[in-house]
Parts: C-alpha cells; structure tokens; sequence
C-alpha cells in the first residue's frame, strides 16, 4: 500500500514526503470515514484530523510495515469520536420519499453503481440504528472486504465480538431492508 | 404438508432478503466514495501541522530554552517561579555581602594604625594609637588614612626626641638650669599677679 521508505522520510519530519502520504493514504482514509459516517463533509473533516494525527504520533509506529492497520485503527477511532459528537445532532433525514427514492435506484437492474450523495443517503439509512462498534465491523468487513484478522487489529476486538458485531449488524440493516426496500 | 409449504416459504422470504442485503451490498461495495478536493485537505492538514511550528519560533522566549524540557504546566510554572525567588535572594545576598565588606573596609583604616604601632614598638605609640582606634570605632564615619596617621605619628617621635635632648640639655648645665628656673619662676608670679 505505501512505500516503507516513504514513511521513513516522513517520520524524520519531511514535510515533502508526508504531503505524498496524505495524497495515498487519504483516499483510504476516506473511504472507511464516509461508509462510516454517511457524510462527505465530515467525512473530509476525519481525514484532516487523521492525517494531522499520523504527522504527530508518526515516530510511535512500531514499523513501517504496520502502518496500514495503525491508520485504520486512527480512522475508526476518529470515526466513533464523531459519532458520539454526532449522536444527540442526527436528524431524521430520511423520510419514506428518500427511501423511494433510493429503492427504485437499487430496483433498478442497470444501476450497478450509485451516486455520491445517494450512497452516503443509503449508508446513513441503513446503519442508523448500528451502535458504533456494529457500524465499524459492518464497513470494515462488508464494505472494506477486511478479514476478521485485520478487524481485530484495527479495532481491538476479540473475534468472537467481531462476529456477533457483524451479525447483529447484518440482521439490523436486512430489517430495514426488507421494511423500505 | 402445510407445514412444509410454510417452512419453504420463509425459507424463500429469507433468501429473498440475503439476495436483497447481497445486492445492496454489492452496489455500495462498487460505488467506492471518491473524494473531491484533496489538494485542499492537503493543504489544511499541512498548514495545521506548521502552525505550531510557526508559534514556536515567534514566541521563543528565554523561558522556552531554559524550560522547554517540562512539559507539564503547573511544573514548568513552579521552576520558574523557584528560579525567580532564587536569583532575588542571591541579588539580596550579595548586597548584605557588600554592605559588609564596606563596612569592614572602613575598620581595617583603624587597623591600620595598629599596624604602625606595632613598627614603632614604642609603648607611648601603642597607647596614643589605641587611643585614636578607639575614638575611630566611636566616631563612626570618622576615617583617618593609613599614611596620614604615619606621618602625624613620626613627627611626634620627632617633637619627643627633640624634648628629651632639650632636658638632657638643661639638666647638664646647672647655669642654664637655674637661668630657665627663675624665668619660669618669674612667668609664674605674671601670670599670678595678671
């Protein structure tokens, strides 16, 4: 993913260096941010505030090896951070047209790809009801295609957690699901 | 029979909805969010990062250099606080220090005439500059100089001997002795009669 050399020079405080890192790293770091919180802006905002906290803490890493899981782990935890900011401010966006709306953008059979807004609609209509911990096994494992090993790294979560997590995520998003959709 | 019938049934509304989940999940999972505008997010996170940066050098202070290794506050504040108490006390000390040795200065002047005393191991010298030592220490900041006080002393000496030979003189000259006798008599019964 990013080249141990690359994050060498930036631990050594190249400025240079570590604006090549934003420029790999953020799209990651955004994917994760977006799927998690179903919101682009705040979204933009956790991957300033990532990549501020990687340049600081960039000398604790163990190895440049692990620097894909320790970003992970900066993001998610981000992520819960916002989440909890964001958990008395969540209005009830979604209204039965909005699901209309996407469910007839799912319906249809050519629509293999949606737009920006409307996956961040979806996303924070489907995992509204998801504590944060469900929220991040959900993207990491069904979005991200991280494998439980990687999970339980990111997050710090047996992988017994991992998958009663997941599968009460699964069963809470089927739920809306099969109520909207 | 109805019995199977309803468990194929929900067996189908099951699969129906893990189709469903499934395919949902396959469109979120092919409509990977892109991000807009990361030369600015560049630059945020960049400018974020030299601020502090900036702040250090334009607020170096000399406090910084000598404290910059305590992190924490309340310590930091503490050391300066000590040193502070710490150069006053050395700036008061050293002013007693030297109020001190001024005042001693002025006594080594009275010393001083010790010293010639004990040069011109003439007992009457003893007592006449123990004498002026006394009355220097009473005074106060009355001060009389080290050459000053040799010079007064040696004349002295001087008038003392001339004394001396002068009686010897008198004192061999019976004539001279009776002569200087009836003048003084003589002075005497003036002096009287005035």
């Amino acid at each position: 993913m990013v080249d141990p050399e690359l994050i060498e020079e930036c631990r050594k405080g190249d400025l240079q260096n570590f604006r090549k890192l934003i420029g790999i790293s953020s799209p990651f770091v955004f994917s994760v941010a977006f799927r998690m919180l179903g919101d682009e802006e705040l979204a933009k905002d956790v991957v300033q505030e990532t990549m501020i906290t990687v340049w600081k803490k960039l000398k604790n890493i163990r190895s440049a090896e692990s620097y894909k899981t320790w970003l992970y782990r900066i993001v998610v935890n981000k992520c819960y951070d916002f989440l909890r900011k964001e958990k008395n401010n969540i209005e009830e966006r979604a209204d039965l047209k909005t699901w209309e709306l996407i469910s007839n953008k799912i319906s249809d059979t050519s629509a293999s790809v949606i737009e920006s807004n409307e996956t961040a609609t979806l996303i924070s209509l489907l995992t509204r009801k998801l504590s944060p911990k469900q929220k991040s096994v959900f993207v990491l494992s069904d979005l991200e295609e991280m494998t439980p090993e990687e999970i339980s790294e990111i997050t710090g979560m047996s992988k017994r957690n991992i998958k009663a997590n997941l599968h009460y995520a699964r069963k809470k998003i089927g739920e809306m699901l099969q109520k909207y959709i | 029979m109805p019995g199977r019938r309803l468990e194929k049934c929900c067996k189908n509304i099951s699969e129906m909805d893990t189709n469903k989940y499934n395919s949902v999940i396959k469109i979120l999972r092919r409509s990977k969010p892109v991000m807009t505008g990361t030369d600015k997010i560049e630059e945020r996170v960049l400018n974020e990062i030299q601020l502090p940066r900036k702040k250090q050098v334009e607020g170096f202070t000399l406090f910084d250099y000598l404290f910059g290794w305590v992190y924490i506050g309340w310590i930091r504040k503490s050391l300066i606080t000590v040193s502070f108490s710490l150069i006053a006390l050395f700036i008061y000390q050293q002013l007693l220090i030297l109020k001190r040795i001024d005042m001693l200065e002025n006594q080594t002047s009275a010393a001083g005439g010790q010293f010639v005393r004990m040069n011109q191991a003439d007992p009457y010298n003893i007592i006449t500059t123990d004498n002026l030592a006394r009355l220097r220490l009473k005074t106060g900041r009355m001060a009389f100089d080290k050459r000053q006080l040799e010079e007064m002393m040696n004349s002295y000496n001087e008038m003392e001997h001339k004394y001396k030979d002068l009686i010897r003189i008198i004192e061999d000259d019976p004539e001279l002795k009776k002569l200087l006798e009836e003048k003084l008599s003589e002075n005497n019964k003036k002096k009287f009669n005035l």
